[in-house]
């Protein structure tokens, strides 16, 4: 059952400096149970892809397409509708915990506020459903923790907070942006193992946004490949790392440590001046004429794995 | 494909363009008025003779109080000198003197505040300790004290307002030397080799001196009105010479029969502080490297 | 040939006014680096591996201990002594685009490292600066802009440059590629290891990135906050870790295969502990799975279990 259907979605930016591409012509399909994964280098768009299903990005945005949740395009209702929709139906995690928390509030203070704004308990309820949650995220002590600043907790323990935030409505979607950045080898195991046992025991879907691929592997169900603004590769997680049909997926796995750290060159093309036809091409060991002037369309190759390149676009 | 944007609004297909061409504009706005009115005064100062055929403190009383007209275009005062020449005049000293101000404490004062923030320990707390006990006192009333004790004159005015005006800057360049300081590219030099003069000549100092000059140009405005004040109170030059705040004082008594007295010294004290605030605020983004180079093209 | 040896290095930072206490960041560590090899440091936050890296070029003061380069006695050296050997041993910063001097341009931060120990004569100085933007990678036309005018990697290659213009014997890298995206850090590990071949470079290496260091390193040392636990050849290491703290930490890194996902994995127990309130006797022993009482009071000592492969734990002893 399709959760959440992203079509033909743009995202530009209105700048000084020039009008900033940031999402071209994203398709995306997440599931019901799915964790999907948003692979991309930084610079690639992926953040704005994550905020604008939530609709958290600043005015200077302007945003095309469609984002159907549930038989309602997200980008097509009020504001209070979609307030009622982000905490509790699709919650966010973000990326540096210490800076997406408030100095001068308590833990538990903070946390309680999902649950006071959305189902209305009062403050001592939702200190009892916090100290829960903070149970749930294994962060040892927690009734005497709420009554903590950010800034007392390590880094791994203002993740896993982060986290308790997100789940606190149980949501049915929940986009995780880079959320294990900057952790610790040992912490960031933990962290992967409890978001793994949470999103299946709540059977809650995950759009994980990350560049760091090994993440992916450990927690994704399906990948999509994120490269200038447009997705350039999806399929199964399996797939993926067995078969990579996309130069740069193929590229971006053979510089990983573990496959040899052979090193693509070149870097991504700034989001301002973006390059005709494919984006990849000018950093393409195989690229063709055609590269340089058409735009490649998405080409299912093999059953729900599809690429857009023209390696593999015949028409 | 690409060239397709997606504003449907011709008007924000026109902002953004717009905004494209002048984004340095509006911030170079600022500094050029400000530098245009600032070389406007200096001029007049230099140029004083030229611009105007009366002497400034010779005593015509025959033309006394006389309103603005075409050969006195600010009108005459109480001993019938022109007041517009004495204006003029005023400039050299109330520039001067404020330039002076400004420029030994800032020397001073991005001294003692550097050595503190660099070195810190022991120095350090020292020099705090002095900076706070200085800045807990009224710069102006300490001038004030100062100079009845050494007597009136520009010059003494000069040295009571530099005793004390250099505090700020210690205590801005401190704090910004400590941030600096621990900068990984102070790092990075500290383990090529270099010594500590090397480092702070060669890299704080600049990395600091944005905002100092910033808050330089500021002071230039508030020393001048200091100088204003203590000349209002008579203690700062003495008559015969012109000077904006000794003007606005003895044009006081006169207020009734002759308002042009007083009205055009002090539009002019106006005049020039505005003119060093909007300096000030032109520099402050100027001197980002971000913006300068726009700016340089 | 040993490029450096440290013995018994310590390093105490005090904090608090009234009743002093004492972090001790490095607490007794003792090592070689031989000549020509990359030397990788790993551990976790707070384990002290940075302040290792420090300690060895002397830009911080070590409280206890004796560090030596090539048998020079490092902390014996005068001050005006030790700017003479720097350029011989330098570092890379783990954060590109804060080493570099914003107001510079990044030519002139080359050029200024020439100028400060007279490498080449003064009207040389531009044409040595191309050499090494060449060498590092970078178009010489880079040389008129500003750090943040570039991307971290291309920073990072800058930042490389400058150290490479002092003709330097040994280089502490410190997380050079932690900030940097994955594909860019292929390219600078793979422009390090290029570099080492080509000029005979001997490395500290210091990660918290284990799959990193297992391809750069031919040595690793495992640090756990402020003690050595394991030293050993890369593939040792690897392939038969001894230490618990070192096996928890290999089965820690996430596998790049998704088959094997469901893999058993030790995960421990706990946060890692604050270096102000040290475990007594064994560090790791609050969170180690195989705890034993003698490892609350006892600090085990280093243990040769074979062919340079050392180990801390009273598992061994």
């Amino acid at each position: 059952m399709t959760l959440l259907s992203i079509q033909n979605l743009r995202v530009h930016f209105l700048t000084e400096d020039g009008i900033v591409k940031a999402v071209n012509d994203v398709d995306l399909v997440i599931d019901e149970g799915d964790t999907l994964g948003l692979i991309g280098e930084t610079g690639c768009g992926k953040t704005v892809l994550g905020l604008s299903i939530l609709r958290l990005l600043p005015k200077n945005a302007r945003i095309e397409g469609k984002i159907l949740y549930r038989g309602k395009d997200l980008l097509k209702i009020s504001e209070e509708e979609m307030r009622k929709i982000r905490g509790k139906e699709i919650a966010m995690i973000f990326q540096n915990a210490l800076t997406s928390l408030n100095p001068v509030l308590t833990i538990g203070t903070q946390l309680s506020e999902p649950f006071e704004l959305h189902h209305g308990l009062k403050k001592k309820n939702a200190i009892q459903k916090v100290i829960e949650m903070l149970k749930l995220v294994q962060i040892p002590s927690p009734s005497e923790r709420v009554r903590e600043y950010p800034h007392e907790f390590s880094g791994g323990m203002r993740q896993r907070a982060m986290i308790a935030m997100g789940l606190a409505c149980k949501p049915f979607l929940i986009i995780a942006d880079e959320p294990t950045k900057g952790l610790d080898v040992t912490i960031q195991a933990q962290i992967i193992d409890l978001m793994r046992e949470l999103t299946k025991s709540s059977m809650s879907s995950m759009l994980l946004i990350t560049h760091d691929l090994s993440l992916a592997t450990e927690l994704c169900d399906n990948i999509a490949v994120m490269y200038a603004g447009e997705i350039i590769e999806y399929g199964s997680i399996k797939e993926l790392f067995k078969n990579p049909k996309h130069p740069y997926t193929q590229g971006l796995l053979d510089s990983h440590p573990s496959r040899g750290l052979k090193p693509m060159h070149g870097i991504s093309p700034s989001l301002i001046n973006l390059p005709e036809g494919c984006k990849f091409h000018p950093r393409c060991a195989l690229a063709m004429k055609v590269c340089k002037n058409k735009r490649p369309q998405m080409v299912e190759i093999e059953k729900k794995h599809f690429v857009r390149c023209f390696l593999y676009d015949y028409d | 494909m690409n060239k397709i944007i997606l504003f449907k609004n011709f008007n924000e297909i026109a902002e953004c363009w717009f905004r494209q061409r002048t984004k340095h504009f509006s911030k170079q706005k600022t500094l050029v008025i400000g530098l245009i009115m600032i070389f406007g005064l200096i001029f007049m100062a230099i140029f004083a003779p030229y611009i105007t055929p009366y002497d400034p403190v010779e005593v015509n009383l025959r033309n006394n109080l006389l309103p603005p007209s075409w050969e006195h275009p600010f009108g005459t005062d109480n001993l019938g000198r022109d007041v517009f020449t004495r204006v003029i005049y005023a400039t050299r000293i109330d520039l001067l003197a404020g330039f002076l101000v400004v420029g030994i404490s800032m020397t001073i004062g991005l001294l003692i505040g550097i050595i503190a923030g660099y070195y810190s320990g022991k120095m350090d707390k020292i020099l705090v300790g002095m900076i706070d006990t200085f800045l807990a006192l009224p710069d102006i009333i300490l001038a004030l004290v100062i100079v009845s004790s050494l007597g009136p004159g520009i010059y003494n005015a000069i040295v009571s307002l530099s005793l004390f005006g250099w505090v700020k800057y210690a205590r801005v360049s401190r704090s910004l030397t400590l941030s600096v300081k621990e900068k990984e590219f102070i790092e990075a030099i500290k383990a090529i080799g270099a010594s500590d003069f090397y480092i702070i000549t060669r890299h704080i100092v600049p990395n600091i001196i944005a905002p100092i000059l910033t808050l330089a140009a500021l002071h230039i405005g508030h020393a001048i009105l200091s100088l204003a004040a203590l000349g209002f109170l008579g203690l700062g030059v003495q008559p015969p010479m012109p000077e904006w705040g000794a003007m606005l004082n003895e044009g006081r008594a006169f207020l009734r029969v002759g308002w042009w007295l007083s009205v055009f010294p002090g539009l002019m004290i106006m005049t020039t502080v505005l003119a060093f605030n909007l300096l000030s605020d032109g520099l402050r983004d100027i001197f980002d490297p971000r913006v300068r180079e726009e700016v340089i093209k | 040939m040993i490029m450096i040896r440290v013995e018994n290095l310590k390093k105490y930072f005090s904090s608090g006014v009234f009743r002093k206490k004492y972090i001790k960041a490095v607490d007794g560590i003792s090592f070689e680096i031989i000549k020509g090899e990359t030397f990788g440091l790993v551990g976790e936050s707070g384990c002290g591996k940075t302040t290792v890296g420090r300690l060895i070029l002397r830009l911080i003061e070590p409280t206890e201990g004796k560090i030596f380069f090539k048998n020079i006695n490092i902390l014996g050296l005068s001050k005006e002594d030790l700017q003479k050997l720097r350029p011989k041993m330098q570092i890379i910063f783990q954060d590109p685009d804060s080493s570099l001097n914003p107001r510079k341009k990044i030519g002139e931060s080359i050029a200024e490292v020439l100028k400060l120990h007279k490498i080449v004569s003064k009207n040389k100085i531009k044409e040595k600066v191309i050499e090494l933007i060449e060498m590092v990678g970078l178009n010489p036309e880079h040389i008129n802009r500003y750090p943040h005018e570039l991307s971290g990697g291309q920073n990072q290659r800058v930042a490389i440059a400058r150290v490479l213009a002092m003709n330097p014997e040994f280089i502490v890298a410190d997380e050079p590629t932690s900030s940097l995206d994955l594909n860019v850090q292929a390219q600078i590990l793979f422009l390090l290891r290029e570099l080492q071949k080509k000029l005979g470079l001997t490395f500290l290496f210091i990660s918290h990135n284990l799959e990193v260091i297992k391809v750069m390193a031919d040595r690793i040392a495992v640090m756990y906050l402020g003690k050595l636990i394991e030293v050993g050849k890369t593939s040792e290491i690897f392939n038969g870790s001894k230490h618990p703290y070192t096996q928890a930490l290999l089965s820690a890194v996430p596998v790049l295969d998704p088959e094997a996902k469901q893999k058993r994995k030790i995960v421990l127990e706990g946060e890692i502990s604050n270096p102000i309130n040290s475990p007594s006797g064994c560090r790791f022993h609050t969170r180690c799975p195989y705890r034993e009482k003698i490892c609350e009071n006892i600090e085990p000592k280093m243990i040769n279990i074979r062919d340079g492969h050392q180990v801390a734990c009273h598992l061994y002893s």
